[in-house]
């Protein structure tokens, strides 16, 4: 019945921690492609300067996601094995 | 699908080597010493790889028309040769080759995931254990120290840290969470690819063929890649915030000297 209730409590905690992983991420990606459009649409000749860039803050901005869904798997397995 | 990923993933056994004691977290066994043979294994493979591929292009080096791998890789040089200008100094030249070898080899290292690893307990992809990234981050941790050092001296050395000397905590708190960030950061890109991978592969075979070929695509040549420019970027980054304050200190001491200021990078 304990194992069943921890598990259940990681569960609904890894769920919320990528919802808002998943929130945040979008909104970072959203953020740097606006930047990115503003700019090629003032120097249209930056172009490749500023798709580097821009590829580069995704990665910035995802990886916190990416923390989030292996760290949210490492506590949920650790709480389901270790509490009986 | 043994072939894609038989064993379960981010756990890597550790296998002690001297003694049998450890003391129990809630995350797992640590051992006092101990050795993750998989992790071992698989940075031993990828830097075989990466030193391979360095001495081919190496000693087929040619002058006039270059080959299309030699156009590739002095791109990717002349890159980091300009980052390391702009962005730390013009003759920190030592920062160039540590820098490419770090953006390479982890490169290498996630690449590898492309390949089906399932067959082998010993092959994962390299940065999926905490230990090997968090190795790489107290490597560029210890470099960045002693360039700052060594470029500030200790007096401005320590005036990094006490410049609002309000915020002193923050700043030492801040120095120590670089490598940390950094190594989590890899870590945990890597780790949720292979996650992914394995969860893609209990699916029924009918649907995890699909789903693991776009998975693997997307994970190790875009996440694989960009996450090692980023570890290089930043490694280049750490070394320009290193020498913070050079110019207080290269006008104090040519008003101490004013005949022969030393000018040391």
């Amino acid at each position: 019945m304990n194992h069943a209730i921890a598990v259940a409590g990681a569960l609904i905690g890894a769920g919320m921690a990528l919802g808002g992983g998943a929130i945040g991420a979008s909104i970072g990606d959203a953020l740097a492609g606006n930047a990115t459009i503003h700019g090629v649409s003032r120097q249209p000749e930056a172009q490749g300067r500023l798709q580097t860039i821009m590829f580069l803050i995704v990665g910035l901005a995802e990886a916190m996601y990416f923390i989030n869904l292996a760290l949210g798997f490492y506590f949920v397995t650790s709480v389901a094995n270790s509490v009986h | 699908m043994t072939y894609l990923q038989a064993t379960f993933p981010g756990f890597h056994p550790v296998t002690p080597i001297c003694g049998t004691q450890y003391v129990d977290v809630i995350v797992g066994k640590f051992y006092y010493c101990g050795v993750t043979m998989s992790s071992l294994v698989s940075s031993l493979i990828s830097m075989a790889v990466t030193m391979i591929v360095i001495f081919a292009i190496v000693a087929r080096l040619r002058f006039g028309v270059p080959g299309r791998l030699q156009l590739l890789f002095e791109w990717f040089f002349d890159y980091v040769r300009r980052e390391v200008g702009e962005t730390v100094a013009k003759d920190a030249t030592f920062v160039v080759p540590l820098a490419a070898t770090i953006g390479l080899y982890v490169a290498i290292a996630n690449w590898i995931e492309f390949l089906p690893l399932g067959f082998s307990q010993y092959f994962v992809p390299a940065n999926s254990d905490l230990n090997q990234t968090l190795a790489l981050g107290v490597l560029v941790f210890w470099v960045v120290q002693w360039y700052s050092v060594r470029t500030l001296g200790w007096r401005g050395y320590f005036r990094r840290f006490t410049r609002p000397i309000l915020l002193t905590p923050f700043s030492i708190l801040e120095e120590f969470l670089k490598p940390i960030t950094l190594a989590l950061r890899l870590f945990g890109n890597i780790f949720a690819g292979v996650l992914m991978i394995y969860l893609l592969s209990q699916l029924p075979i009918y649907v995890s063929w699909f789903g693991v070929g776009i998975w693997k695509a997307f994970d190790v040549f875009f996440i694989g890649t960009i996450q090692a420019l980023i570890f290089m970027l930043l490694t280049i980054v750490y070394f320009g915030m290193a020498r913070e304050g050079i110019e207080e200190e290269l006008e104090r001491r040519h008003r101490l000297e004013p005949a022969q200021a030393p000018m040391r990078n």
